[in-house]
């Protein structure tokens, strides 16, 4: 009993852990974002928890999977009973706060950028910007930010680099700065503050990020849908990974079986965009499936499990997956 | 019995080779033709090859742990359960990586930056010297010789071995020779002609003129009358031997006009000295320089010569000396608040550009700078430019001088202000040198400021205009580096012995996985430190550095619990 309940135990830590840990850097992401000492935009930051969440419970749900495989030594894989309570676990878990959240429809607020400080210079990208005065705007208000004797200092270019101007208007919400003219002078949506260029994701990380963010969309999409188009998605997506196991612990050697349980994590995100790619949908069309483009992934999924399942009759040595944990 | 430290060293040696190597390789295959010039090609490769192994020193190391401790079979290990406490072998492995901690830390604050900035050199004046022989191929193509020689000189200062570009000069050098002669052909030499009161008087009256001159002691008027008298009749003898006579007497007053000479320099020196006592060495040294040139040996000239120099070079710099550091590289970019009161008075603030800072030798040359002094009204007080700018201890000398031409002076451009500052020309700045260097915000200057600079910089940071956050963070970025390099290797020590390979035989058609494992150990690491960089960015962001430290010590504490946790729960370790 307490060999099939353990696992399960586990995967509930790992995925109340990871779901924490993730949701935490991401809100911590989006707060250096955000930061804005000029004006009150901290308000926004908390309405942003929920959607946060909905974001990365398919992450924590996926690492969770690949976490509780390596760290029991005795492998579940061929302990029914124990992998069908972590297959139950984890729907249930995935499935739960994903559709209560979905319910609550939360939206992400813009991020309302003001990365100007009073007396202070700052810099965007190959422009620097020093302001004497920024008059304050009340919390929540929309108004445009009256700013004072600013000064801009462009890096590059002609002489004089400098250039002043008494009174501009700030517009957070489209970040543009503006004379009373109506002379836009500057924008600073398409670049980066120092500490906004630190926390700046690599190519790789933000390629991964897309990827997180149309399988949330595309959970959205199965949620419209109905309840059981929704359930057999996330279903899919728990027995691919589950079925995984049985790849993942072919060899004798845990090392490879680790980089083989990353290679699949990060696998499995690309496969649900492959999967709904254009050329998949292209594929479905011309074999008059147009209808069920929507169960494409599932499909998907589900057919990998098979596979994964029949690789693991055949091939997985009864030894290795007894010991090849970590 | 396997000594782990023996075996975590020759692999970790093992990495840094075959990593060396393939960063070589790396580098070699991407040299940036089109942004380099081809003479660095070879230090280039080796530098970057060295930059690349300090950068991915951690990954290696881990990679090399994980490796040298995951390939130990199971069943072909010997070890003394250790008595409640880490065993000796894996004792001496922490140790080991300590000792690597120290050598990575040395690395990342002694040599990284450097290599860094060697990086950004050569980028830099690989592009000007690509700039300069555009434009000397321009000016070349327009006729404009002299000022195509000019780039072309100004080019070989940083290419000095190019050949092409050498022949182009001797070229060059030849069409202006050439064309300077052309100019320069002499006309015919033309008699002086007569004054105008000589003009109508005949040889007589010309010659009894002369005679008469020469009786008034006035040899001069009479030699002049006498040459006239024989450009207009050469056989006159009279006229020979009263131009002989002339001279004789000219001869005669040499001692005197000695005496006015020795007067005229004394009444030089005299005013050169004035010009000094009374604060204008600029004067003072034009007049002392041009009396040194006259008259070599004289005590009082030499001695006042440097001493105006001395002066002059404290209130204003040569111009050939700034051009000639043009094409050296520098720091770029530096931008600062100044609110030093004897450049801005009381509560005032400048805002200070400085395009390029330039060191050649003991000197600081700046090139391109502008001012705006920020007042209390709706302008600003002042807004000006200088091409060329030399820094003295903390005093800015913006006025240049031509040594050949006292007139010709290069002051800044006055773009705007009220209070124009016609006479200062000297401006005394907040930041020291060296603080002035860590202002810099050019294109990887993050990576150029290590550990010490940051230290330094910090606590005066506001003082110059900035937000302290960034600095602040990027303070303790620099502080995890070895934290989290000790960690992560003692997390592949417990990790690579808990994947240790399980019974029988060594797998060996797997052994293709190792290569791959510093990459995949490089994604791991990087997300690792990237979780970092948020977290330490949002803490000192919204809670202030000091709780960011707390929570930098706390975490990696956490983390290094985290990492000796599967060694101690492993009974043979």
């Amino acid at each position: 009993m307490k060999k099939t309940v353990a696992p399960a135990l586990s995967y509930i830590v790992f995925y109340v852990v990871t779901l924490c840990i993730f949701s935490g850097i991401l809100l911590l992401y989006q707060s250096v974002l955000g930061y804005a000492p000029g004006i009150d935009s901290q308000h926004s930051l908390a309405g942003r928890i929920p959607g946060i969440l909905m974001y990365m419970i398919p992450v924590a749900t996926i690492a969770s999977l690949v976490l509780v495989l390596l760290v029991h030594p005795r492998n579940p894989v061929r302990n029914i009973p124990s992998t069908l309570l972590i297959v139950i676990v984890a729907i249930a878990l995935y499935a739960g706060p994903t559709y209560f959240l979905h319910k609550l429809q939360p939206t992400m607020p813009e991020l309302t950028r003001f990365p100007l400080y009073e007396g202070r210079l700052t810099q965007q990208g190959d422009t620097m910007i020093f302001n004497k005065k920024i008059s304050p705007r009340g919390e929540g208000s929309t108004e445009s930010i009256e700013i004072e004797d600013l000064t801009i200092i462009h890096l590059r270019g002609e002489w004089p680099r400098m250039r002043f101007l008494p009174k501009v208007s700030a517009t957070p919400d489209t970040g543009t700065l503006t004379t009373p003219q109506g002379e836009q002078i500057y924008d600073y949506t398409s670049s980066q503050t120092p500490i906004e260029a630190i926390v700046s994701p690599s190519k790789p990380l933000r390629q991964f990020a897309a990827e997180i963010r149309s399988l949330t969309v595309s959970l959205q999409n199965s949620f419209q849908r109905g309840l059981i188009p929704f359930l057999l998605l996330i279903s899919a997506h728990v027995l691919f990974m589950t079925g995984a196991w049985a790849v993942i612990r072919t060899s004798r050697w845990p090392l490879w079986n680790g980089l083989l349980s990353l290679i699949f994590f990060r696998g499995f995100f690309y496969l649900d965009s492959l999967f709904r790619s254009e050329a998949i949908q292209e594929g479905l069309q011309i074999l008059a499936l147009q209808d069920f483009i929507y169960l494409a992934p599932t499909a998907g999924f589900l057919l990998f499990f098979v596979l994964f399942c029949l690789w693991g009759i055949f091939f997985l040595k009864p030894e290795n997956s007894r010991e090849a944990g970590i | 019995m396997i000594r782990f430290h023996t075996r975590a060293l020759t692999t970790m040696l093992i990495f840094y080779a075959i990593g060396y190597i393939y960063f070589f390789i790396l580098a070699f295959l991407n040299f940036p033709a089109d942004q380099l010039l081809a003479f660095y090609k070879s230090v280039w490769i080796f530098e970057e090859a060295l930059r690349a192994l300090v950068e991915y020193f951690p990954v290696l190391t881990v990679s090399a742990v994980l490796i040298a401790f995951s390939t130990i079979r199971s069943d072909n290990i010997e070890l003394s359960a250790a008595a409640g406490s880490i065993s000796k072998p894996v004792s001496k492995t922490l140790v080991l990586f300590l000792f690597f901690t120290l050598i990575y830390s040395a690395l990342t604050i002694g040599l990284l930056p450097v290599l860094w900035e060697h990086r950004h050199n050569r980028l830099y004046t690989s592009n000007l010297a690509r700039s300069y022989l555009a434009e000397a191929k321009q000016a070349e193509a327009e006729g404009e010789l002299e000022s195509a020689y000019q780039f072309y000189r100004d080019y070989l200062q940083i290419d000095k071995t190019n050949r092409e570009v050498k022949d182009a000069v001797s070229y060059l050098e030849g069409q202006i020779t050439i064309r300077k002669a052309d100019s320069k052909i002499p006309e015919p030499e033309k008699p002086l002609p007569p004054r105008a009161e000589y003009r109508n008087m005949n040889v007589v009256d010309i010659l009894d003129r002369a005679e008469k001159s020469l009786a008034e002691e006035d040899p001069f008027t009479a030699h002049y009358l006498a040459g006239i008298v024989l450009d207009m009749d050469e056989s006159r003898d009279d006229a020979r031997q009263l131009a002989a006579r002339a001279m004789q007497q000219i001869e005669s007053l040499e001692p005197s006009r000695q005496q006015r000479r020795e007067y005229e320099i004394y009444h030089r020196k005299l005013k050169g000295y004035e010009e000094l006592i009374h604060r204008r060495p600029i004067e003072a040294y034009f007049i002392f320089k041009k009396l040194k040139e006259e008259i070599t040996a004289d005590r009082d000239i030499d001695k006042y010569y440097q001493e105006s120099l001395i002066e002059t070079r404290r209130v204003s710099y040569f111009v050939n000396e700034a051009e000639s550091t043009r094409s050296m590289p520098g720091i770029q970019q530096i931008v600062y608040i100044d609110q030093n009161p004897q450049l801005v008075g009381e509560n005032g603030q400048a805002v200070v550009y400085i395009n390029k800072l330039v060191r050649d030798g003991g000197d600081f040359w700046v090139h391109g700078v502008e001012i705006m002094k920020l007042g209390s009204s709706a302008e600003p007080a002042f807004h000006i430019k200088a091409d060329f700018g030399k820094l003295v201890n903390d005093t800015l000398l913006l006025k240049g001088l031509y040594l050949e031409d006292q007139e010709k002076t290069i002051e800044p451009v006055v773009y705007s202000g009220k209070e124009l500052p016609e006479v200062d020309t000297v401006f005394k700045l907040s930041p020291s040198l060296a603080q002035l260097i860590r202002l810099s915000r050019q294109q990887d200057y993050l990576y150029m400021l290590n550990l010490p600079a940051l230290i330094q910089i910090l606590p005066e940071i506001s003082r110059f205009g900035y937000p302290p956050s960034q600095f602040q963070v990027l303070l303790l970025l620099r502080l995890l580096k070895p934290f989290l390099f000790l960690i992560l290797t003692i997390l592949a020590l417990g990790l690579g012995w808990r994947l240790r390979i399980r019974g029988g035989k060594f797998p060996w058609g797997l052994i293709w996985v190792i290569p791959l494992v510093p990459f995949v150990m490089h994604l791991f690491i990087y997300l690792v430190e990237y979780s970092h960089h948020i977290v330490l960015s949002a803490v000192v962001l919204y809670a202030g550095f000091y709780a960011g430290l707390a929570v930098l010590i706390l975490l990696e504490a956490l983390l290094l619990f985290c990492a000796l946790l599967p060694i101690a729960v492993q009974k043979e370790l």
